[in-house]
């Protein structure tokens, strides 16, 4: 070479150390290599590993020229050639060359008559070719190669650089965006918030316009989409869709547990067809994973052919990695809060349970009526199946209930009540399923219903034939499917409650009536329990008298050592329309009447039963009781099993009475 | 809890309290009752099962602007008749 050959070389050197950017570069060089060869086109034709593919990365060029960059495949180009067999290349005539026909075709459009290409390559890789095009016919001569060349390995170096210096500053933005992901992560809690914040750094990496989140619930056989971004949607694809697993793309990378890519076309399924009539071109579903299970997908499509490379795939791999753990977390808070909720309403209510006079957990009773209830309530009990206790108000309804619920396998868990005729009919759905903030006017709060707070327990409906008819059909899909909304929410709960039901009303001929249905009455009857009246049990009324009076006295500090049995015979003649409650509000009454330490009991309080005759007074039925007690121990007064004994009086007590009461000792005739 | 539905009839506007009128539900009765000032307010307490003391107040502040106040059942008609008698009525 030259002087002047070195020289501008040199100023190449130079050229090539000022420059990062391999524009700019080649844009600099030009006119510094014109000094040494007349040149009018210089290229920069570049090797894609992953396609196989030589790419027109650079073209610098005195005129104006019409050069289509479209890659070709390797054996296709003669910077191909060159990449190969690593040796200059000199095509002495381009418009009769026939070897590479669609790159000569490119330049005899632009008017080359010949051209040399030589070899990029550096110590690590080849990298390419580097072409110079000349329009008028040049014989290139050794020397010019040979200067040529030393640029070439020079420029090499350059390219090296560059490429490198890209890849660092890819693999930079894609680190940090890594860590924005994850710092938003670990800031996010909300499960739409967190994906928000997921996608916008995402855009950044991998251009896309279309993102979602969809997550699968165990048991489900499709994945539900919970969130969604894409400006450009027609509204096809919303919210709360339903994916199913099979036939989709992101159905395939949940189970896989591997990415998905897909082009348009090729998913033959109802999803495919959605999502190319949304204009979505390709896309690629990332499977989120953590350590115990798969979550569901992230997906991104994009309306461009092809949108997705390996390197994006891994990057959104990483991404995926860290947001499978975050959404797991996402969703152990919104679980741990729902529990919460579910615990604070758990906790009134059983608070105001505590404040709620009762029984329960006391079933006193020994008469052959009672017996037989009792004896159902021990073989339905244990079936989960759905009872429905028949019985006039007051025979202890709840109590029975209570009794089905503790001998049940789900004794432990919550026994909810709620008694239909109490609760304003507006008001009824909401007690029942709950609702969300702003389902209606008054809703200033989400509320749990009764169905959610006995889940895994019981829910005892009392009263359940004031159910109006409007709500009965959403009451029948809750006892049948187990699922349903709360008011203004389109979330299907699902619960596991076992239902007990009350009523002391006709059903069937309120069905007859069309005033209750009749597939929630068949579903409500699958096991009647008739409680009894307590004029059914009447010998079960000295019992309950007994537990009555220890019970009040306790509470009001009274010592009621004595209840006269003539007043139990009494009571035991009475016919209770109010039944257990009648009887149970008489002895609180007499209770706080009684000054001494024998019970006295307002009997003249009761409220005669009409189908008694007028004649018929208390003094009467207690006479009737004595007399019978007299014929069964055989007129026998005094001694052991005597009437008197039986009465539970003394003896000169019973001859008092019987002389007062005017009973007389019938002479056989 | 209460809810409160709205029923327009023409100018004619019924607000249904349904549950208890306690606390921050009167708040929102109060809205309720903002929006229809310029309508003929009937309040339909057949099934309001509890007022409390600021309950009463917009109550009595409804019917001193003109609204009609409709019960079913002792309590509230006794609520009712003793706010009219507060006010000479």
């Amino acid at each position: 070479m030259n002087a002047e050959a070195w020289q501008s070389f040199l100023e190449v050197s130079r050229t090539i150390l000022q420059h990062r950017d391999l524009a700019p570069l080649f844009r600099s060089l030009a006119p510094q290599l014109r000094s040494v060869l007349s040149f009018d086109f210089m290229t920069l034709v570049l090797h894609n590993p992953a396609t196989d593919r030589m790419h027109l990365h650079v073209l610098e060029a005195e005129a104006p020229a019409d050069v289509p960059r479209v890659d070709q495949p390797i054996d296709q180009s003669p910077a191909g050639w060159v990449l190969i067999h690593q040796q200059p290349l000199i095509v002495d005539d381009v418009a009769h060359e026939t070897r590479w026909p669609a790159v000569m075709e490119i330049l005899r459009a632009n008017g080359v008559a010949n051209s040399c290409f030589l070899p990029l390559t550096t110590a690590h890789r080849r990298l390419g070719a580097l072409g110079f095009g000349f329009l008028h016919a040049h014989h290139i001569d050794e020397a010019e190669l040979e200067f040529m060349g030393r640029v070439a390995a020079q420029v090499a170096v350059a390219v090296d650089n560059s490429l490198n210096a890209e890849a660092l500053a890819r693999e930079r933005d894609r680190l940090q965006a890594l860590l924005d992901i994850t710092n938003a992560m670990v800031s996010q809690l909300e499960l739409g918030e967190l994906f928000s914040s997921i996608t916008a750094c995402l855009r950044t990496i991998v251009p896309h316009e279309y993102s979602s989140l969809a997550l699968h619930e165990p048991g489900a056989s499709d994945l539900v989409i919970h969130a969604l971004e894409f400006e450009l949607g027609k509204g096809r694809i919303q919210q709360d869709m339903r994916v199913p697993i099979e036939g989709s793309p992101s159905g395939a990378a949940f189970t896989s547990g591997r990415p998905v890519r897909y082009e348009s076309g090729i998913w033959w399924s109802e999803v495919a067809r959605i999502l190319e009539s949304e204009g979505l071109r390709s896309g690629v579903c990332i499977p989120l994973v953590t350590r115990t299970r798969a979550l569901g997908t992230v997906n991104l499509a994009s309306v461009r052919e092809d949108a997705f490379s390996d390197e994006d795939i891994d990057f959104l791999s990483q991404v995926a990695a860290q947001a499978a753990i975050a959404i797991e977390n996402a969703q152990a808070v919104r679980e741990i809060k729902r529990l919460k909720n579910k615990l604070a309403e758990e906790k009134l209510y059983l608070e105001d349970e505590i404040r709620t006079d009762r029984n329960f957990g006391e079933v006193i009773g020994d008469s052959p009526a009672f017996r037989k209830a009792l004896r159902q309530v021990e073989t339905v009990a244990p079936t989960d199946a759905t009872v429905l206790i028949l019985g006039e108000t007051g025979t202890g309804k709840e109590l029975i209930a209570r009794s089905v619920h503790e001998l049940s396998s789900r004794g432990q868990r919550t026994f909810a009540r709620l008694n239909c005729a109490a609760i304003p009919t507006g008001l009824l759905e909401s007690e029942l399923f709950g609702h969300e903030k702003g389902a209606f006017t008054g809703a200033i709060a989400q509320r749990i219903g009764r169905f959610e707070l006995a889940d895994g327990g019981t829910l005892f409906l009392d009263e359940v034939g004031d159910i109006p008819l409007e709500l009965q059909p959403k009451l029948l899909r809750a006892l049948q499917e187990q699922e349903f909304e709360r008011l203004g929410s389109t979330r299907t709960i699902k619960v596991d409650v076992r239902v007990i039901a009350a009523t002391n009303r006709d059903l069937p001929r309120m069905v007859a009536e069309q005033k209750f249905r009749i597939d929630l009455y068949y579903r409500l009857n699958v096991f009647p329990l008739p409680v009894p009246p307590l004029r059914e049990r009447a010998s079960d009324i000295p019992m309950l008298v007994r537990y009555f009076t220890q019970k009040f006295s306790r509470r009001m500090n009274k010592h009621i050592e004595t209840i006269p049995a003539a007043t139990l015979a009494a009571l035991a003649e009475y016919s209770w329309p109010g039944n257990v409650r009648e009887l149970e509000n008489l002895i609180e009454r007499a209770v706080i009447l009684s000054t001494a330490t024998t019970l006295e009991i307002p009997l003249t309080e009761l409220h005669l039963h009409p189908a008694l005759t007028p004649s018929t007074t208390l003094e009467s039925a207690e006479r009737q009781h004595i007399l019978r007690v007299l014929e069964d121990t055989a007129w026998r007064i005094a001694g052991p099993d005597g009437a008197a004994e039986r009465l539970g009086m003394k003896r000169t007590t019973l001859q008092s009475k019987i002389k007062k009461l005017g009973i007389e000792r019938a002479v056989p005739k | 809890m209460l809810k409160i539905t709205t029923i327009h009839a023409g100018a004619r506007v019924t607000l249904r309290l349904e549950g208890r009128l306690v606390g921050p539900w009167v708040d929102e009765f109060r809205k309720a009752l903002d929006e229809c000032r310029d309508a003929t307010v009937t309040v339909d307490l057949s099934n309001t099962t509890f007022v409390d003391g600021y309950g009463r107040r917009v109550l009595a502040d409804a019917r001193a602007h003109g609204a009609h106040m409709v019960t079913a059942g002792p309590l509230m008609e006794a609520l009712v008749a003793q706010e009219e008698r507060g006010h000479g009525n």
